[in-house]
C-alpha cells in the first residue's frame, strides 16, 4: 500500500474511528466499573492518541501544515481558557471560604455554617480543600463521615481535579462531538468509582453505601423505607458498591 | 489558611458588626489586641475592595468602609456556588453526592436577590 493511500483513506478512517465508536465503547466496557483507576489513565490515553492522529492526518491530507497548525492553536487555546477559568471561579470560592468557613484542624476540613448537607473537594493548586457543611457534620455519624471524608482525600489526595478539568477542556475544544461529552463523564464517574474504592477500603462497603444514602436522601436515623430517588450517575455507584460486597453483607444491608 | 487570611476575615468581621460602616482608624481601635498598623489595614481594606467584600464610602473628609454583603449572604452564595457546579462546571468541584434539591437552590437564589435589591448600588473605587 503506497504511504499516499494510507495517508488518504487509511488516517481519516482511524479519526473517524476515534471520535465515535472507540469512545463510546469505552463507555460502554464493563471491566472500567471494576477497575476506576486504569479506566481512567485508558481515558488520557485515549484523548492524547486522538489528538494527535488527528493533527497528523490534517497535516497529511491538507498537504499544509496550516490547518493542522490552527486546529493545535485551537486545542491548546481551548485548554489554557478552561483552566484559566476555572481557576478563577475556585480563587473566588476559595476568598469567600477563607470568610465564611472555619477550618477544624483535627477533621482537617473546611466547615461551612449551613444546615443543607454537603461535601466537596475544590481544587486549589497542588493541595485540594476539603469542605463540608454543618449540616453535612449532623447528619452522618462518626464511621459515615469517615467514609465522606476519605472519599474527598481521595479526590485530593490523587489530583482528580486535573482529570476532570482536563476532560472538560476535550469536551469544549470539540463541541460538536457528542463522544467528547461521554469521554468527560465516563472520566467524571471514573473518579467517583476510584474516590468510593478508597473510601470502601479505608472504612467498609456498606458505611460508604450508607453514607451515600445518607447524604444523598438527607434522612438522619436509620434508613430503612426512605423514599429517596438517585440521579443516575449515583444509583450507578450504588448498585456498583453492592455489587462488590459478598452476599451477606447484602442482605443484610437490604434487611437490617 | 494563611495570617493574611485572618486578618483579612478579622476586618471583615469588624465591618460585619458595624453595618453603618468603618473608617480605617476605627478599624485599627476595633482590633487593638492585634495592633495592626494603620497602613496594614488599608492594604487590607483595599484587598477586600478588589475581592468585591467591602466598598467605601465618602463621608466629609474620610473613607467609611462597608461589607457589601453579610455573612449569611456571603454563606449562601458559597452554597449556590456549589449547587449549581453540575451544569456548567464553573468551579469544576468533586461532591459526595449531589443531593441538594433543585428548590433548596432556587429558596437560595430567591433569598440572594431579595438582599442584591435593598443593597445601595456599588460605585467603583476611584
Amino acid at each position: 500500500m503506497s504511504p499516499e493511500l494510507a495517508g488518504r483513506i487509511l488516517m481519516p478512517l482511524a479519526v473517524i474511528a476515534l471520535l465515535w465508536p472507540v469512545p463510546v465503547l469505552l463507555s460502554r466496557a464493563r471491566w472500567t466499573s471494576r477497575a476506576p483507576r486504569a479506566a481512567a489513565v485508558t481515558w488520557v490515553v485515549y484523548a492524547l492518541v486522538t489528538a494527535y492522529v488527528l493533527l497528523l492526518t490534517l497535516a497529511l491530507s491538507a498537504d499544509s501544515w496550516l490547518i493542522a497548525g490552527l486546529l493545535l492553536l485551537w486545542m491548546l487555546g481551548r485548554l489554557l481558557q478552561t483552566v484559566y477559568t476555572l481557576r478563577g471561579s475556585q480563587r473566588r470560592h476559595q476568598d469567600a471560604l477563607a470568610m465564611v468557613a472555619i477550618y477544624d484542624p483535627e477533621l482537617r476540613v473546611h466547615i461551612i455554617d449551613d444546615d443543607r448537607a454537603l461535601a466537596y473537594c475544590l481544587p486549589n493548586g497542588s493541595q485540594p480543600m476539603v469542605v463540608v457543611t454543618r449540616g453535612c457534620l449532623e447528619l452522618a455519624d462518626d464511621t459515615e463521615l469517615r467514609a465522606i471524608l476519605a472519599h474527598e482525600r481521595s479526590h485530593a489526595q490523587n489530583r482528580h481535579d486535573l482529570l476532570v478539568a482536563g476532560f472538560l477542556a476535550w469536551q469544549r475544544i470539540f463541541p460538536f462531538v457528542p463522544s467528547c461529552r461521554v469521554a468527560a463523564a465516563a472520566v467524571g464517574a471514573a473518579t467517583e468509582a476510584w474516590a468510593d474504592d478508597e473510601a470502601a477500603a479505608h472504612v467498609s462497603h456498606d458505611v460508604t453505601l450508607r453514607a451515600i444514602m445518607r447524604l444523598g436522601s438527607g434522612v438522619p436515623g436509620g434508613l430503612d423505607g426512605v423514599g429517596w430517588e438517585p440521579d443516575a450517575a449515583t444509583l450507578a455507584r450504588v448498585r456498583r458498591l453492592l455489587s462488590q460486597m459478598p452476599e451477606s453483607r447484602r442482605f443484610a444491608l437490604q434487611n437490617p | 489558611m494563611t495570617r493574611r487570611d485572618h486578618l483579612e476575615r478579622a476586618v471583615l468581621e469588624c465591618l460585619w458588626d458595624h453595618p453603618d460602616g468603618l473608617t480605617a482608624p476605627e478599624v485599627v481601635d476595633l482590633l487593638a489586641e492585634r495592633q495592626p498598623a494603620l497602613t496594614t489595614v488599608h492594604t487590607v481594606l483595599d484587598r477586600l475592595r478588589a475581592k468585591d467584600m467591602v466598598l467605601r464610602e465618602r463621608d466629609g473628609r474620610v473613607y467609611r468602609h462597608r461589607a457589601v454583603r453579610s455573612r449569611e449572604e456571603m454563606t449562601a452564595q458559597a452554597m449556590l456556588a456549589v449547587l449549581q457546579d453540575s451544569a456548567d462546571h464553573h468551579l469544576a468541584l468533586s461532591m459526595f453526592v449531589r443531593s441538594v434539591s433543585s428548590a433548596d437552590a432556587e429558596s437560595l437564589r430567591k433569598a440572594l436577590g431579595a438582599g442584591e435589591k435593598d443593597r445601595p448600588t456599588r460605585r467603583r473605587p476611584s
